[in-house]
């Protein structure tokens, strides 16, 4: 099917896990994700899927873990305090490689903080969340559609990958409402690869183990080794981001998610007002388009990083740029949002100042 | 009818009269518990020996609420925060605050474990069938059928299990020493008098209560003055006994 319908992200999210075979769901209330879980109730007896009110996060991810060792495919979604809970079942998921899905609508922090969108989980998204040396897939959408898609793909790249992948996402892309298409045909189920490492009873086979501990230095390191390998393979084989207009850029703005929505108007008013702006939106966050952006770099264009924080993916950037061009960055916090006219002056402002300008510095009101 | 009151000089002085009126929606529970909380510590005259904390919910609305020492915490942890409080100064009287959600849920573990200890603490938790602040999803007290945004078809008993029963049990839990009752913000003199208790168990007996009070919540079940007042004392009252669990001897 692929009409056109007017759908909130987060019920995008919802119907794109169900079509991607998606038959479990484990969540917990909290703001501003709750139509995922609310649209879960509904829809998934209607194929038969299962949707549990967990107790908390920790059981909520804790249950994904038990469903995902089954070899189901399965989702569970939160926004930032609850992301924060389920950090330790997701530290035990990647540690165990197991394949799920887990949506973050992100809500401005540290501690309850405020539930106005914000990009204030980068950090804790990209750099592994919870304990010990691994990390998720992340994706960042930036419109209903691609809440819908990155959720598909979500689901094929945890297979792919037995790993988690994670959905970033704000309260803004989670409330708004577009048009949406869905015009893969719905996967089914039964039709899946098998998945020979899941526990689902011994028969007629040795029994399969799930398991993260590993006593002996040569085991641990052995997997710490294994799942560099995979990321490895995530950074060859599955970077993506949207690069617009860079070639004869004079200032290129990087950004992602409902930012780089605002940059985009800022770049056509800047391009009306004759300067020429370039936009590099990274899809995925880890892995991150690193090489596009030295790339870019080598001819000494200047980058201005623009988030909702006080700058977590610029450090990205500047490891990527790694000194061959000026990095900049503007950000606001709080629940604010850059408006266009802002980030325009602040692009002027680099332009002008190129050398002086303190790198990263937290933007003057 | 209470703020006229207030005008008249008898607002209760443990209440922080900059945000008043308070933050809760017309004919809520919280503001009745909490009312009551006033009272009783007026009476026992605990402003300056008081701390108050609450949880993450509508309770947490209550976080100036009241002249005290307060303390604003994370989703279920308000016990753990009030016993490490009452670790420093044992000479306080602690009060945690909290929905069903936060207590029952996310917080249970620290709930039956905190009466377990026998923790000199008091724990007052406000029943309204459901998670208010999040937009009416389902909680361990939705009543058997209760159509929720998180169970569109109503609870399914099958599925989710049957209403949580606090303070049966937590009462199960709880030793001798602990005083746990369950009352309802429809009858306020019996709400004050078990609130009472709570906190004299604490300050006379350095032992637990806990203490459940059936709330109203007309926003998330959409309901008018008398259909409130209905469904507390007729629907939730059928499914939650009002009732003193526990009261050590020298407490009654
Ligand atoms: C870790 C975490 N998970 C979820 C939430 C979202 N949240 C805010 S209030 C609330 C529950 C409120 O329900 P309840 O405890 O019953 O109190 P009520 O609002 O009904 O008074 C939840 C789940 C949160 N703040 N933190
Ligand atoms: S939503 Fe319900 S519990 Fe929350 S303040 Fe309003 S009436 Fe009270």
């Amino acid at each position: 099917m692929s009409e056109r319908l007017l759908m909130k992200g987060n019920e995008a999210v919802g119907e794109a896990a169900i079509r991607a075979g998606c038959r479990l769901f484990f969540g917990y209330p909290i703001t501003p994700q709750n139509e995922i879980p609310e649209y879960m109730s509904r829809r998934l007896p209607e194929v038969g899927g299962v949707f549990l009110q967990a107790e908390s996060e920790i059981a909520a991810i804790n249950m994904v873990y038990g469903a995902a060792g089954a070899g189901a495919r399965v989702m569970t979604s939160s926004s930032s305090p609850g992301i924060s809970l389920k950090m330790e079942g997701i530290s035990y998921i990647a540690g165990a490689e197991l394949p799920c899905v887990i949506v973050n609508m992100v809500r401005g922090g540290p501690g309850l903080g405020g539930i106005q969108p914000a990009q204030s989980d980068y950090f804790q998204a990209t750099k592994g969340g919870g304990h010990g040396d691994y990390r998720m897939l992340v994706l960042a959408p930036a419109s209903v559609q691609e809440m819908a898609d990155c959720t598909a793909d979500a689901f094929e790249l945890a297979d792919k990958y037995r790993n988690p992948v994670m959905v970033l996402g704000d309260g803004a892309l989670g409330q708004m409402m577009e048009p949406v298409t869905f015009s893969k045909p719905p996967v089914s189920v039964s039709e899946l690869p098998p998945k020979p490492w899941a526990t689902t009873g011994a028969r007629g086979r040795a029994p399969n183990i799930v398991n993260s501990l590993h006593l002996e230095n040569e085991e641990l390191e052995k997997l710490n080794l294994r799942l560099e390998a995979k990321y490895r393979r995530m950074k060859s084989e599955d970077v993506r981001a949207e690069v617009i207009d860079c070639d004869d850029a004079d200032v290129i703005l990087v950004a992602y998610g409902t930012m780089s929505r605002v940059c985009r108007s800022a770049a056509n008013m800047a391009r009306s007002a004759g300067l020429r702006v370039g936009i590099v939106r990274p899809i995925t966050l880890f892995p991150f388009p690193s090489e596009i952006l030295s790339e870019l770099a080598k001819k000494g264009v200047p980058f201005l990083v623009v988030e909702l924080s006080l700058g977590q993916m610029v450090e990205d950037v500047k490891l990527a740029v790694n000194g061959a061009s000026p990095v900049q960055f503007y950000g606001r916090t709080g629940g604010f949002l850059p408006t266009p006219k802002e980030i325009l002056a602040r692009m002027e402002s680099v332009l002008k100042d190129r050398s002086q300008a303190p790198c990263g510095a937290v933007p003057e009101r | 009818m209470i703020f006229e009151l207030a005008d008249k000089g008898l607002r209760p002085k443990a209440w922080r009269s900059e945000t008043k009126p308070h933050r809760f929606c017309p004919g809520c529970g919280h503001g009745i518990i909490l009312k009551g909380l006033a009272d009783v510590i007026d009476e026992l005259g605990i402003h300056e020996l008081g701390v108050f904390a609450c949880d993450i919910g509508c309770s947490l609305l209550s976080w100036d609420f009241f002249n005290l020492d307060s303390v604003q915490t994370h989703h279920g942890r308000t016990v753990p925060v009030v016993v490490g409080l009452k670790k420093v100064r044992p000479d306080l009287t602690v009060v945690a605050y909290v929905g069903d959600g936060g207590g029952y849920s996310i917080g249970l573990q620290h709930l039956i474990s905190s009466a377990v200890r026998n923790d000199p603490v008091t724990v007052v938790l406000a029943n309204n069938t459901l998670y208010a602040m999040t937009g009416g999803q389902m909680a361990p007290t939705t009543l058997s059928g209760q159509k929720t945004s998180t169970t569109p078809y109503g609870r399914s008993i099958e599925e989710t299990g049957p209403p949580f029963m606090g303070p049966e049990i937590v009462s199960a839990a709880a030793s001798d020493s602990a005083y746990v009752a369950r009352g309802s913000v429809t009858r306020f003199p019996e709400l004050k008098q078990i609130l009472k208790k709570a906190l004299l168990n604490q300050m006379l007996r350095s032992s637990f209560s806990f203490v459940e009070f059936l709330s109203s919540c007309p926003t998330n079940w959409r309901t008018k003055p008398a259909d409130t007042l209905k469904f507390v004392n007729e629907d939730m009252a059928r499914t939650f006994p009002l009732k003193e669990h526990r009261v050590p001897k020298d407490l009654s």
